[in-house]
């Protein structure tokens, strides 16, 4: 069982892909690779300037595309290595602000089951532990939010993720996170944020703390969910009113989903998904509707069982 | 010697290092100072140096001290004394900061005010921008917007006005004589390094006094801010075993009187009137047009007003009108010839071809929105020159009065060029033209930037010659990252520049026989 996606917006205003792979309570099998591509389109054209939504005839609408190469692959049935690389770009519909295209940032996960039983008659409860942490690939800049391409931060987080399936397939997710984010340079020697001038090119990323509920189907390569996600991050300063956004805002959100990932009939080793999200509510971010499309592919190794 | 700063060389260098600046190294810094006025020691000729808004330095009187041999002032000390046996760690720290130097220490936190309040007025529902009202500072919007110009000239007043109230310090310092506590009874601990300077009036309160008289002018809703850090300022003074209550007293009065004497001068320096009116506005449309030129026009979403118009109307420091007009570069290259279209595509493919590099450079140099502006900026490059020289606070102050009306001056001339033209932005001309900053809401020629930061390079090679060339390279480098931001033809950089040059020259020239030479 393998991979599906939810583009979560980590970043004010501007998208980090990330796979729900790291998230959700499926393991691949042992020699197992599940690899494929999405395309992402996020865009809204209100955010939250601190607490205050808006709009900006200055920007517009704010459109991030990213597409993504992704890999997750079964060294075991327990322990599972994932990649993503996403390039990104962004535009904003009015204004003068020049768009921004490059590689972001690679992720790379392990994902380890620790904990696999079977609950009551009716279903299973499995408990997962995921170590990931992405880098940029680039030397983007981070400052020249809401256009940057992303934050520019080494990150490294730990992931619990606690999932119950019933024999017909039927699932509920928990899985609560919290990372740890490297300090970010920027191109000049002093910045304002949180009420204070520092006198650094060095910023200090607060720490951030999210979780994911989703529930739903999961039937052979067929997967169905819904889920609601928050983030809230450990610190960091406000959008002052008319203010561009900074790179270490206090960058919160609520946000709903679905998902579909459906196999092709008699190549049930290819899968299209396709997912959507809203933003409900959120503090120094974009209010972003996303959508995702995207191809996978399972491949079987000699030596995994199916 | 007595060093009134001991922030270390070392000091200076790693403050300098962690500007990284994209193209200049800073490895030959270790010898920038060679041949540079060292310490100045106490500069105890100060209270004759030109004076700039006072007439002289007995403008305001103070009064003479009571002898050391009073009981009045034996008390004082003894109450040193005292507040030293119970000094706290918290003092102790607060003692370590100022010991930077109380003119550099006031700079810093006039970069953060500056920074909080650089932010323009968000638009109403009904597409109009409400205007700062200095009646009313803590509202939406805050008063001020310390945009460039305003920013300026609040660096400028501070600066001056610090300046002022020093020499009349040092003038009375010298006439009266009064040793620092330390030297009058040796229980006084000396928990700064011990001047060789009178204590009275103290200095650290005649910079306590003048600068939130200025501040409560120009700053209004920092007041929490900068009342605290003065009391801070005037308790390390006492504590320190500088200064007793009477010398500190006279020194907040002194401060304090001074301040009035400049405020004067800003309630009548123009800037009320910077902002021009609607119909005001127009007229430069009009007169661009009647010239057969493309006017400038707002590429704001709803259009904004141009940012104080009427600014190059200013009343300058060390120029009058008839230097701001001499000094005005001739007419921008015609919106509709030929050598127009050249720039245009020159701006074009910059843009296009940016590399990291070059978006560094733009980025290093943006001092938009949120931050100190580029004559903070310049304030910022000057300080660790300003620590390594070990300068006295007075003299410390003129470096900083120089340089700050040299960019007020800078910024009179570049607006007066601005609103004589009337020119408009490349992303005007050609919307295909994306701006990797944002872009500045007034007309494009000639670059602040180059203006600004030439007239302050060439200050600072006056004060600083050894480093002349850094300095240069600074303002080279400052100047083309608006060309790499898209936001400047080449010809408003290089125009800017001679501006800038020439500003600076008046400057230079006030200060080569201000007497302190």
């Amino acid at each position: 069982m393998k991979l599906f996606t939810r583009a979560i917006a980590s970043a004010l205003l501007c998208l980090a892909a990330y796979g729900q792979t790291i998230e959700d309570g499926i393991m691949m099998g042992r020699r197992q690779l599940c690899a494929g591509y999405l395309y992402t389109h996020d865009s809204w054209d209100e955010y939250w300037e601190g607490a205050l939504k808006r709009s900006n005839g200055n920007i517009g609408a704010l459109t991030t595309e990213s597409h993504q190469i992704f890999a997750n692959y079964g060294l075991t049935d327990s322990l599972n290595v994932i990649a993503h690389i996403p390039h990104v770009r962004t535009d904003a519909s009015q204004g003068v602000l020049a768009g921004m295209r490059g590689f972001q940032d690679i992720t790379l996960a392990a994902k380890y089951k620790f904990f696999d039983t079977q609950l009551t008659e009716n279903g299973r409860l499995r408990a997962i532990a995921v170590v990931n942490g992405s880098a940029p690939m680039t030397d983007y800049t981070p400052d020249f939010l809401p256009l940057s391409i992303g934050l520019g931060s080494r990150r490294i987080g730990g992931r619990l993720t606690i999932h119950f399936r019933t024999n017909k397939g039927y699932f509920l997710n928990a899985s609560p996170s919290y990372s740890w984010r490297d300090g970010v340079s920027l191109d000049r020697p002093y910045f304002y944020t949180d009420g204070r001038l520092t006198f650094s090119d060095r910023v200090a990323m607060p720490d951030v703390f999210d979780y994911v509920l989703s529930g739903g189907l999961i039937r052979g390569e067929l997967v169905l969910s819904g889920s609601f996600s928050q983030q809230r991050t450990q610190g960091g300063g406000d959008i002052r009113r008319q203010d561009m956004p900074f790179v270490s805002n206090r960058m919160d959100f609520s946000r709903v989903g679905g998902m579909a990932k459906i196999p092709i009939p008699r190549h049930e080793e290819i899968s299209l998904v396709g997912a959507y999200s809203y933003v409900l509510n959120g503090r120094n971010v974009g209010q972003s509707t996303t959508i995702t499309a995207g191809l996978m592919y399972l491949f079987h190794f000699p030596g995994s069982r199916h | 010697m007595k060093a009134p700063f001991t922030f270390s060389r070392r000091g200076a260098l790693m403050l300098m290092a962690s500007a990284g600046l994209p193209l200049l190294a800073v490895a030959e810094d270790e010898k920038a100072a060679e041949g540079d006025p060292r310490s100045a020691g106490s500069d105890a000729n100060a209270g004759g140096w030109t004076m700039i808004v006072l007439g002289s330095p007995t403008q305001v009187p103070v009064p003479p001290p009571v002898p050391v041999s009073d009981a009045a002032y034996q008390a004082e000390v003894a109450a040193v004394k005292l507040g030293q046996s119970q000094i706290t760690d918290a003092q102790r720290e607060s003692i370590e900061y100022w010991e930077r130097g109380g003119v550099l220490r006031w700079n810093e936190i006039l970069l953060e005010l500056v920074a909080k309040a650089n932010l323009p007025p968000a638009p109403l529902e009904n597409d109009s921008y409400p205007v700062p009202d200095a009646n009313n500072p803590f509202a939406d919007p805050g008063f001020p917007f310390a945009n460039p110009p305003y920013a300026a000239r609040a660096y400028a007043y501070v600066a001056v006005a610090q300046y002022e109230a020093l020499k009349a310090a040092w003038h009375y310092k010298y006439l009266y004589n009064r040793p620092a506590p330390t030297r009058v009874d040796s229980g006084v601990q000396a928990l700064r390094p011990q001047l060789d300077l009178p204590a009275y009036p103290s200095e650290d309160a005649v910079l306590s006094g003048v600068t939130t008289a200025m501040l409560q002018l120009l700053f209004p809703t920092g007041v929490e801010l900068f009342t605290q850090r003065a009391a801070e300022q005037r308790q390390v003074a006492l504590l320190s075993g500088r200064a007793t209550a009477s010398d500190i007293a006279a020194g907040l009065a002194l401060g304090q009187a001074v301040a009035n004497l400049v405020i004067a001068r800003a309630r009548a320096d123009g800037m009320g009137a910077a902002g021009g009116n609607p119909a005001i506005w127009q007229s430069f449309a009009d007169q661009a047009t009647a010239r057969g030129e493309i006017p400038w026009k707002s590429l704001e979403s709803p259009p904004r007003p141009p940012m104080l118009p009427m600014f190059g109307r200013v009343t300058p420091w060390m120029m009058n009108s008839a230097d701001i007009a001499a000094v005005r570069p001739g007419p921008p290259p015609s919106t509709g010839s030929q050598e127009m279209a050249r720039e245009l595509a020159e701006v074009k493919e910059v843009a296009r071809r940016l590399s990291r590099k070059q978006l560094a450079i733009a980025l290093h140099w943006n001092d938009g929105a949120g931050t100190p502006t580029p004559p903070g900026h310049w304030n910022w490059i000057a300080a660790p020159y300003i620590v390594e020289a070990q300068f006295s606070e007075v003299r410390a102050a003129r470096a900083l009065a120089l340089l700050n009306m040299a960019l007020e001056d800078a910024a009179i001339a570049c607006w007066d060029t601005k609103f004589t033209y009337f020119n408009p932005r490349p992303s005007q001309l050609d919307r295909s033209i994306r701006t990797s900053i944002g872009l500045p809401n007034f007309p494009s020629y000639t670059s602040g930037h180059s203006t600004f930061s030439s007239a302050a390079a060439d200050v600072l090679a006056y004060l600083f010659p050894s480093a002349s060339s850094r300095f240069q390279a600074y303002a080279e480098e400052a100047g083309i990252s608006r060309l790499y931001a898209a936001i400047h033809y080449r010809s408003d950089i290089e125009q800017g520049k001679l501006c800038g040059k020439a500003v600076a020259g008046y400057t230079v020239r006030f200060a080569q026989t201000d007497g302190a030479g």
